[in-house]
């Protein structure tokens, strides 16, 4: 046999292995994770300052820090406002990153987000019902007189609307061999979702038609802190599943018949993953609106910089890459407000999607052979 | 010791709902530590659908598969995938995941809850990787490689597993013929070295009769003979699995031909290979070769070294290359050389 030969004649080639074991990814990683750490702060610093009332950035490190105490509008601005407003924008970032990068492993599928799969349109379903049909709103800044009561209210039928989604779309996945087929499925239920949404949206009052719009922008503007108990606690521990099944999402990169064989209680992970990616989606559409293409993109950068499909290193790279993007488009949407001074945005929703879909296209370029390439 | 595979009156197939479609029953048949089985048989005749079920992929009609002395449904998953490692006929394509990767991947069974390679894990993932000869490609990524380096790596995997029993689907197919023979080689090395009892399905009848130690082979109707290569031959069971009106197996060569009209009788004279070609190009159009000596002849050849001649009885005729040598036989058929 050659190769056996080949193998045995050369003593070098074991040496290559080891070699390639400890060069492979890992000093990648060892750089570009603390770097995205690095980056995160800096933005997150950036993202407190600006807005239509400029708070210079040592007033704005003196009131976080505690040594700025007067009860001034800096203050009340800072730490009312922007704070929770940042920690919203990292979170959801996080979260749909995290969505996202679970959605394209489970169904081993480079395009498929929590938008894709339904989950976001089954979220929307879910919050128009009660926003729509109710008096509830979702945010502070739309005036809420339900109080935590309808947020919870509006993020529980967010979650049923995304469970319900991503369940129908599994189903269904379970009879088609094709991927492609699963996005039009997920794509479909989307279609069906937004039907009913629209039926909904006919013969509500201009009022509520109006919170409804004003929701469909996108905003991280939402989460009180009192509404920071309940959005906080449920993103984190959405994401904490992820962080506990790296090994798992890896098995699963083979698909599922080989996963199986290599020890993994599929039908289980399966339930996990969809229950976990459900709530990410699901609360973040809830407390803010619809986040396009932030799902699909977030993966796909991290997998692009750290060349790995290993959810080891990918799972906390999305989860820091999906925050410092979330802050950057938060930062970007206040551009308006920078430029005339006065209180005017972007709506959210426009921000991430010019910055997620020149990503999503450079993917399909770079989409060969059916495979993920980073 | 028991059997590394065992089943018990096995049948598989697919249940629906409604109905039950048996494709292959009453199975006993099994595999021992050491030992590499071919599973062979045509298109459609359930290779597939009894790999799949002797790896709990789908579930068996009736009777039962026994992995060790034990009955395969008791086993817990990460049982199952420390004892039987697979490489099915799908091949996933994952980018950004280098060969070396790839093999770790099937530590899964092994590694604690937090998936952390430890030295152990480390070594069995060298170890998989130079059993099967793919070292230097190890920090590759793995869509970069060819099919039959990928096939390698699928292979290290499972090996990864540290299992007993390593079932393929159809391994070889897509691969160019020195892939073959050295995947094939590599499987019988493991097999004997390892260990381990490796079951192949493969249509790959000439390999599969010159490596496998035991052929599985399904004949149409639903039968399994199971054997040793030579004794499934001189049964005739390898003729019939492969029936067909048109080919016809040679015991002897272990190999099916065409059934062509015949043209006639012919000899060849000459020794070595030049002879042995000659006498390829006459069968191919539709001569039989005969021994020298034989009555009735059609005509006769002799080979040597840098020529051949050929004698029809009416006149002869010589030449360089086996072209013109087919040329003229051709164009003696196109002729009605029989009258």
């Amino acid at each position: 046999m050659k190769a056996d030969s080949r193998t045995a004649v050369d003593p070098s080639s074991q040496h290559q292995s080891r070699v390639a074991r400890h060069r492979d990814g890992l000093s990648r990683q060892s750089i570009i994770i603390p770097s995205l750490v690095v980056m995160l702060f800096v933005v997150f610093l950036l993202s407190l300052p600006i807005s239509s009332v400029w708070v210079p950035l040592d007033r704005v490190l003196a009131i976080l820090l505690g040594y700025d105490t007067a009860q001034t509008s800096a203050h009340v601005v800072i730490n009312d406002l922007r704070l929770p407003r940042s920690i919203t924008a990292m979170l959801a970032g996080a979260a749909l990153g995290i969505a996202g990068l679970q959605m394209q492993t489970l169904f081993r599928n480079p395009l498929a987000d929590p938008y894709a799969l339904g989950i976001a349109s089954g979220a929307s379903l879910g919050v128009a019902l009660v926003l729509l049909t109710t008096g509830a709103t979702v945010s502070g800044v739309f005036g809420s007189n339900l109080g935590l009561t309808g947020d919870a209210l509006v993020t529980a039928a967010s979650i049923a609307g995304a469970a319900l989604a991503i369940s129908v779309v599994l189903v269904l996945a379970n009879r088609v061999e094709n991927p492609a087929t699963i996005l039009i499925l997920g794509l479909m239920f989307g279609y069906a979702a937004q039907a009913f949404v629209t039926v909904l949206v006919a013969g509500a009052d201009p009022d509520k038609l109006q919170r409804w719009v004003a929701w469909g922008f996108g905003s991280f503007s939402g989460v009180n802190w009192s509404q920071m108990i309940l959005f906080a606690p449920l993103i984190v521990a959405g994401l904490a599943i992820s962080a506990v099944t790296t090994k798992q999402l890896n098995a699963l990169l083979l698909g599922e018949n080989y996963a199986g064989s290599m020890g993994l209680n599929v039908r289980r992970m399966r339930v996990l993953t969809m229950a976990g990616a459900s709530i990410l989606g699901g609360v973040v559409t809830a407390f803010c609106g619809p986040i396009a293409f932030l799902g699909v993109a977030i993966p796909h950068l991290c997998r692009g910089l750290l060349r790995t499909s290993d959810h080891r290193s990918l799972v906390p790279a999305t989860i820091l890459m999906g925050a410092i993007v979330a802050l950057t488009a938060q930062i970007l949407s206040l551009v308006p407000s920078l430029l005339t001074g006065n209180a005017g945005v972007f709506p959210l929703n426009a921000i991430t999607s010019l910055i997620g879909a020149p990503i999503v296209v450079i993917v399909l370029m770079r989409f060969r052979r059916g495979a993920f390439t980073g | 010791m028991s059997p590394a595979i065992r089943t018990v009156d096995l049948a598989v197939g697919y249940k629906t709902r409604s109905s039950r479609n048996v494709v292959l029953d009453r199975l006993n048949l099994s595999a021992h530590s050491g030992e590499l089985l071919c599973l062979l048989g045509t298109n459609g005749t359930g290779k597939s659908t009894l790999l799949r079920t002797l790896s709990r992929i789908q579930p068996s009609l009736s009777g039962r598969v026994e992995i060790q002395g034990t009955d395969l449904r008791e086993l817990s998953q990460m049982e199952l995938a420390r004892r039987l490692g697979i490489v099915l006929t799908e091949r996933p394509m994952v980018g950004a995941l280098t060969g070396r990767r790839l093999v770790e991947l099937g530590r899964y069974p092994h590694w604690d809850w937090s998936g952390r390679m430890r030295p152990i894990d480390n070594e069995a993932v060298d170890w998989a990787i130079d059993a099967v000869g793919a070292s230097h490609l190890a920090s590759r990524d793995n869509l970069s490689l060819s099919d039959g380096e990928r096939q390698r790596f699928m292979i290290a995997r499972a090996l990864a597993q540290e299992p007993s029993i390593l079932l393929l689907d159809e391994p070889t197919a897509f691969l160019d013929v020195p892939s073959r023979v050295e995947l094939m080689g590599l499987l019988r090395r493991l097999a004997r070295d390892e260990r381990l009892a490796i079951v192949v399905s493969t249509h790959d009848l000439d390999l599969a009769l010159r490596m496998a130690d035991t052929l599985w082979l399904v004949s149409p109707g639903s039968q399994l003979q199971a054997g040793t290569p030579e004794d499934l031959i001189l049964a005739g069971h390898v003729a019939d699995a492969f029936q067909a009106e048109s080919i016809r197996f040679h015991p002897e060569e272990r190999a099916f031909r065409l059934v062509t009209d015949s043209r006639g009788s012919a000899i060849v004279r000459g020794e070595g290979l030049n002879a042995v070609l000659a006498a390829a190009v006459l069968e191919r159009e539709g001569f039989e070769i005969v021994p020298n000596g034989t009555e009735a002849l059609t005509v006769t050849v002799a080979v040597g070294s840098t020529s051949w001649e050929i004698d029809t009885g009416d006149f002869r005729r010589s030449g360089n290359t086996f072209a013109t040598l087919a040329e003229l036989i051709r164009t003696l058929a196109a002729n009605n050389l029989r009258n």
